[in-house]
C-alpha cells in the first residue's frame, strides 16, 4: 500500500512542461564546465609547436650539457644556458599574445569564459610548463656544473623573468599590432648580452656575474608582477565594458 | 551538480508550483532562483548545490507571500483550476484529494513527501535543504507517510 502512495504522490503533482523553460535556458549564460575542467580543457588550444618548441630548448641544453666541455671562462657554460631561457620566454608570451596577433580579443572577451579567465587558465598551464622545464633543466645543470643548484636557478630564471617583464610591458603599451616582434626582439637581445656578459665581466670579481644577475632577477620578478597585475585589471575591465 | 539543468529546472519549477499553486508565478521563482543561484555560485560548497537551489526558491516563495501577493494568486489558482470538480474522472479526483490531504500535514512533513516522492532527492539532500540529520528526515518521512494513510483512510480514498 505504501509503494502505491509513494507512486500516487508523485502522479497528483505532475504538471505540464513549464512553458518558458526552453526559451530560457537557451539565453542563459551559465558556466557549463567548472573551473577545472575549463583549465584542463585549455591545454588543448595551446599550440603543439608551442609545446614542440620548449621541449627542444630542453633538449638542445641536455646536449650542449653533455657534449660542450668547460670553458676558461667562469660560469661561461652556465652563461650559455641562461642565455636560452629568452628563448623559453618568449614561447611563453607568443602563447599568451594569440588572441591580440590573430585579432581575435574583442570575439573571446565578449564569450562566457570571457579573454581575461582564458588568459589567467593559459597563464597557469604555460606557468606550470615552463616550471617544469625549469626544473629539469636546473636539476640536469646541477649534474653537469659546479656552480651549485641556488646559482643555477639564479641563473636560469633571471633573463626569463626579464624578458617575460619587458613583453608584458610592450604588450600593455602596445600602439598597434606587432607586440610580438617587439617581444622577438627583447628576447634576442638579452639573449646576446647573456652570451656577450661573460667575457666583459671577466675583467672584474669573479662574483660580479652573480650580482648582476641577482639586480636582474629582482628587476624582472618586480616587472613581471606588476605588469601582470596591470594586465589583468585592464582585461577585468574590458569584460565589463563588454558585459 | 550531476543532473542536467534541464532536469533540475524542472524539479524546482514544480516545487515553486506546490508552493505557490500557480504556473507563471511558479515559473516566474524559477527562473529567478536560477539567476540567483548563478550570481552566487562560486560560494557553494560542492555537493550542496541542490539544497542550496531550493532554499532560494523556499525564500523566494516565501518572500512572495510577504509581499502580500500570494492570497491573490491562490485565489486565482481556485478559479482556474475548477476543472478539476468539474471534470470528475475518477483519476483527477484521487489527484486532488491527495493534494488536500497533503495540506493537512505540517510544512516540514509536506516537503519531506515532495522532495522524497515526487522531485526524487536523496535523504541527504534533502537533510541538508531542511538542515536536519539525515535520521530525522527518515523520521519526518516515516510520521508524514504515516499521518497522509491516516488521513486519507478517512476520506476513503482507498475504497
Amino acid at each position: 500500500m505504501t509503494d502505491k502512495l509513494k507512486k500516487e504522490i508523485k502522479e497528483a503533482f505532475e504538471i505540464d512542461s513549464p512553458v518558458g523553460k526552453k526559451q530560457f535556458l537557451k539565453d542563459f549564460r551559465y558556466p557549463k564546465l567548472n573551473k577545472t575542467d575549463f583549465i584542463l580543457e585549455q591545454i588543448f588550444y595551446i599550440r603543439k609547436k608551442t609545446w614542440l618548441f620548449s621541449v627542444l630548448i630542453m633538449g638542445f641544453i641536455f646536449w650542449f650539457l653533455h657534449f660542450y666541455e668547460n670553458s676558461s671562462t667562469p660560469n661561461m657554460n652556465l652563461w650559455i644556458i641562461s642565455s636560452l631561457m629568452p628563448f623559453l620566454a618568449l614561447i611563453f608570451t607568443v602563447e599568451l599574445s594569440r588572441s591580440s596577433m590573430f585579432k581575435m580579443e574583442e570575439m573571446e572577451a565578449g564569450c562566457l569564459f570571457g579573454l581575461s579567465q582564458i588568459f589567467l587558465a593559459r597563464m597557469l598551464i604555460m606557468g606550470i610548463w615552463n616550471g617544469i622545464l625549469l626544473f629539469i633543466i636546473a636539476l640536469t645543470a646541477n649534474l653537469y656544473l659546479p656552480e651549485g643548484m641556488i646559482k643555477i636557478f639564479l641563473y636560469l630564471l633571471a633573463p626569463y623573468l626579464l624578458v617575460n617583464g619587458l613583453s608584458f610591458y610592450f604588450i600593455n603599451n602596445k600602439r598597434e599590432r606587432g607586440e610580438i616582434y617587439s617581444c622577438a626582439a627583447i628576447a634576442v637581445m638579452v639573449s646576446i648580452c647573456g652570451m656577450i656578459m661573460p667575457r666583459f665581466l671577466k675583467r672584474y670579481s669573479e662574483n660580479i656575474g652573480t650580482w648582476v644577475m641577482s639586480v636582474v632577477w629582482i628587476t624582472g620578478l618586480f616587472m613581471v608582477l606588476t605588469q601582470l597585475r596591470k594586465m589583468h585589471k585592464k582585461l577585468e575591465e574590458d569584460r565589463w565594458n563588454f558585459a | 551538480m550531476s543532473e542536467g539543468l534541464d532536469v533540475i529546472y524542472d524539479k524546482i519549477y514544480k516545487y515553486c508550483y506546490y508552493k505557490m499553486e500557480n504556473k507563471q508565478i511558479a515559473e516566474d521563482i524559477t527562473q529567478e532562483t536560477f539567476l540567483k543561484y548563478f550570481a552566487q555560485n562560486i560560494k557553494i560548497e560542492n555537493g550542496r548545490q541542490m539544497a542550496y537551489l531550493y532554499t532560494i526558491a523556499k525564500n523566494l516563495c516565501t518572500d512572495y507571500y510577504r509581499k502580500g501577493k500570494g492570497e491573490e494568486r491562490r485565489a486565482e489558482w481556485s478559479e482556474n483550476e475548477e476543472y478539476l470538480t468539474e471534470d470528475f474522472s475518477k483519476n483527477l479526483e484521487r489527484k486532488y484529494v491527495l493534494r488536500q490531504a497533503m495540506k493537512n500535514l505540517e510544512e516540514g512533513q509536506q516537503e519531506v513527501l515532495f522532495l522524497r516522492y515526487v522531485n526524487e532527492i536523496s535523504i541527504k539532500e534533502i537533510a541538508a535543504f531542511m538542515g536536519i540529520s539525515r535520521f530525522a528526515v527518515y523520521r519526518l518521512e516515516k510520521a508524514a507517510l504515516s499521518l497522509l494513510q491516516q488521513i486519507l483512510r478517512k476520506e476513503d480514498f482507498y475504497d
